[in-house]
């Protein structure tokens, strides 16, 4: 039984509407063939040889499909932050996002956590296509499906770590009212557990060190149990021995069966996850094997 | 076509296709659009109350709410401290202003009720309202004055009658000089001896006629202190005289002032019997009564009959006597000029909330990205802001209106006043202030609402 929400996949009343793979690849596109670049795109979507098994009939967390991102669309100069994007992750599933700043990185991770929609193309979080919604509607479904995490923590420097937590569920929908605060106390608590910070539950936020005040943020992230974690550059502000210590309860929560895409420009955090693309100039491309998981992609 | 999830949203996309196709841009490099950028093209124009709703949208307990803008005012005590500052000083001065204002007119109130409730003024009934002609019976009688003394509760009583001198002017010289303003237009009054006690008459100088000097229609006059300086008359030791027409009255004594019956302040007033001899005055006109406090109800029921014993329904009682407004409306001219002073630093208190508060929301740009990805709306950060600024405001409202009741308190106090506290004020008060910190709070939280929170993370 694993802690985080399940999917509704898992359930296993979709596998008989699971994905089929070759569909994704071939997604229709009018003139992929013209743009050789283009025609790259995607094809590292195919799911990791490791948990292509029990992930092949699962319908994916998120799903992009030829996502651009124009900004200026009107001007002279249209910048194209996202050149036809397509991405997919599983279920329980790590993917790191690698790419050098100006790549286009922080535009995927926005539209990634609903916090921008594309210019064009699709994209479906845990089914809901993103782009149909109004911005109520995306700051619904950032409540209920992902957690952030930032480089900068964000956490509120005069309130108690508790506190801090507990405004990941202060926030509910319509749908999934949020819960009474004894509730809410009950998985800040557990959250907080899980990232190895049960002595620290009274401390005001500014006194932590910068490992604690990740992990609080990683707490406050993973307390409403969202589909999933986005991280964006989480050991930015960290040292080593803190990178490890976060990316130690990544693996556990992870293992506990959490989504988990982190955005970063460092190499040795990509290498601990399961997977990993790149992104250059708009584009995502296949990441050179660092590990098992792309082994069997293509 | 293998069915798959996304199949149904494909053969949208397929539909949709040539349409595409046909609105590309050159900004399109050529990949295919599908369902979810038309949807957002088309929403882009929607008119705000067209503006479509989700089925699912964010939503936040009340308390929750309460309980974010409590702590966020609390987590900057000074700061919440300093800008409730101009709202606690505004609601302070507005309550102290209409507080005192009330006390002090709850005073003069209080003075002119005890005036009124010991004051009884009788006069004949006017039978032929319509006024035709000839002077009527008047059912006062020449001793009006030793009747009422007889009664139980009264400390004066005295006649008052107006005298009719066929428009003869007044003068103080013997000798009519043409080429200055000599002579004036006076009321004549007719009095008896106790009127002066009864209407509580201060002199400036001499005194008032006696009894004596009524029965013997002396030629003797008493001028009021406004007719003495037309006359040009301030000192009676020389004997004085003015001129009635062409009729001779010694001045005896100048009135300062008078309790009831300021009129008779520009009046110069004769005894009765002098009157009726010299001016056929045929009844005394009306008869004033002080009584002790208390007293004035019965002696009203007991005045009738004393003056009139065949038929006392031709007697009026009435409460006359108007209360002198001067120094009310001094009073309220200040309190005006205190009151638009309050209004002045309330604005001015209202505006150092919204600057506070705009200033708190770019310094906590970075919060509202937060909980705007913790899946709060744009609704529940202006909430958030609005109710801080509210309860700043009522915090400064509360403080002011006690700032307000002590100072209040305060000046009844060293006066010796009764305060008067209206209950509904100091709630009202600090309602005012939430009012005034809710105003204060649009501005800034519109700006909280429209930043983007991709913008407010960076």
């Amino acid at each position: 039984m694993k802690w985080f929400r399940k999917h509704p996949a898992d359930s296993g009343e979709n596998d008989s509407t699971g994905i089929d793979s070759d569909l994704v690849m071939n997604h229709p596109t009018a003139d992929s063939d013209k743009d050789s670049r283009v025609g790259q795109v995607a094809r590292q979507t195919q799911p990791a040889s490791t948990v292509s098994t029990a992930v092949a009939n699962h319908q994916p967390v998120l799903a992009l499909r030829s996502v651009w991102k124009t900004f200026d669309a009107n001007s002279a100069s249209p910048v194209h932050a996202l050149r036809g994007v397509d991405l997919e992750v599983a279920p329980h599933e790590s993917v790191a996002i690698i790419g050098p700043s100006g790549s286009g990185k922080s535009t995927l991770l926005n539209i990634l956590g609903c916090l921008d929609i594309p210019t064009r193309g699709t994209y479906l979080l845990n089914g809901t296509d993103v782009a149909t919604l109004t911005d109520a509607g995306r700051a619904a479904v950032r409540g209920r499906e992902i957690g952030f995490v930032f480089q900068q923590f964000h956490l509120l420097p005069h309130r108690s770590v508790l506190e801090n937590v507990e405004l990941g569920t202060i926030y509910g929908t319509t749908n999934q009212p949020p819960p009474a605060r004894k509730e809410r106390i009950e998985s800040a608590l557990d959250a907080l557990h899980r990232v190895g910070l049960d002595h620290r539950v009274d401390a005001t936020a500014r006194t932590l060190s910068g490992g604690e005040k990740q992990r609080v943020a990683i707490a406050r992230a993973i307390t409403s149990r969202p589909a999933l974690l986005l991280a964006d550059e989480p050991t930015g502000n960290l040292d080593t021995r803190n990178t490890h210590t976060v990316l130690d309860v990544f693996d556990r929560l992870q293992a506990d069966g959490l989504t988990l895409v982190v955005i970063t420009h460092d190499p040795s955090v990509a290498r601990r996850l399961q997977r990993s693309v790149a992104i250059t100039d708009g584009y995502l491309t296949t990441q050179p094997a660092h590990n098992c998981a792309t082994a069997n992609a293509h | 076509m293998p069915t798959s999830p996304f199949s149904k949203t494909d053969k949208r996309a397929d539909d949709m296709r040539t349409v595409h196709q046909e609105i590309d841009s050159p900004v399109t490099p050529g990949r295919v659009e599908d369902s979810g950028a038309v949807l957002k093209k088309h929403r882009r124009f929607k008119l705000p109350f067209l503006r479509r709703r989700d089925n699912e949208r964010p939503k936040m307990r009340v308390r929750d709410l309460l309980a974010e803008a409590i702590a966020g005012i609390a987590e900057r005590p000074l700061r919440t401290a300093l800008t409730s500052l101009g709202t606690v000083m505004g609601i302070a001065a507005l309550v102290a202003t209409i507080g005192i204002s009330r006390t002090a007119g709850a005073q003069i109130v209080s003075r002119f009720d005890a005036l009124a409730a010991t004051y009884v003024v009788a006069a004949p009934r006017s039978n032929n309202s319509g006024g035709s002609g000839a002077p009527q019976f008047s059912s006062i009688p020449w001793d009006a004055q030793t009747r009422i003394e007889r009664l139980n509760g009264v400390t004066a009583a005295g006649t008052l009658s107006e005298v009719n001198v066929n428009g003869a002017l007044v003068r103080a010289v013997a000798v009519r000089d043409p080429l200055d303003q000599t002579e004036y237009q006076k009321t004549i009054k007719a009095a008896s001896p106790g009127l002066f006690n009864a209407i509580k008459t201060r002199l400036t100088t001499g005194r008032v006629f006696d009894a004596l000097m009524d029965t013997s229609a002396a030629p003797v006059a008493v001028l009021g202190r406004v007719a003495a300086e037309d006359l040009g008359i301030n000192r009676v030791d020389q004997r004085p005289v003015i001129f009635i027409g062409d009729r001779p009255f010694e001045v005896i004594g100048i009135i300062a002032d008078v309790a009831r019956e300021p009129d008779l302040l520009d009046a110069i007033i004769l005894p009765n019997h002098t009157a009726e001899t010299i001016y056929n005055l045929h009844a005394p006109g009306s008869v004033r009564i002080d009584s002790v406090i208390g007293a004035a109800r019965l002696i009203a029921t007991q005045t009738p009959a004393t003056l009139d014993p065949i038929d006392p329904t031709r007697i009026q009682i009435s409460a006359d006597g108007e209360p002198t407004d001067v120094k009310n409306a001094i009073q309220s001219d200040l309190n005006g000029l205190f009151l638009a002073l309050g209004l002045l630093i309330l604005a001015v208190g209202a505006v150092g909330i919204a600057n506070i508060t705009l200033v708190s929301v770019i310094e906590r740009t970075p919060e509202i990205g937060l909980r705007r990805s913790l899946g709060a709306s744009r609704t529940h950060i202006a909430a958030q802001f609005l109710t801080e600024s509210a309860i700043t405001g009522l915090i400064g409202g509360t403080i002011g209106a006690t700032l307000g009741i002590i100072t209040i308190i305060t000046v009844a106090a060293t006066r010796q006043w009764t305060p008067i506290l209206d209950p509904t004020l100091p709630a009202l008060a600090a309602l005012t202030g939430a009012l005034i910190g809710l105003l204060a709070g649009a501005l800034p939280a519109r700006r909280a609402t429209n930043l983007q929170p991709i913008e407010a993370l960076r």
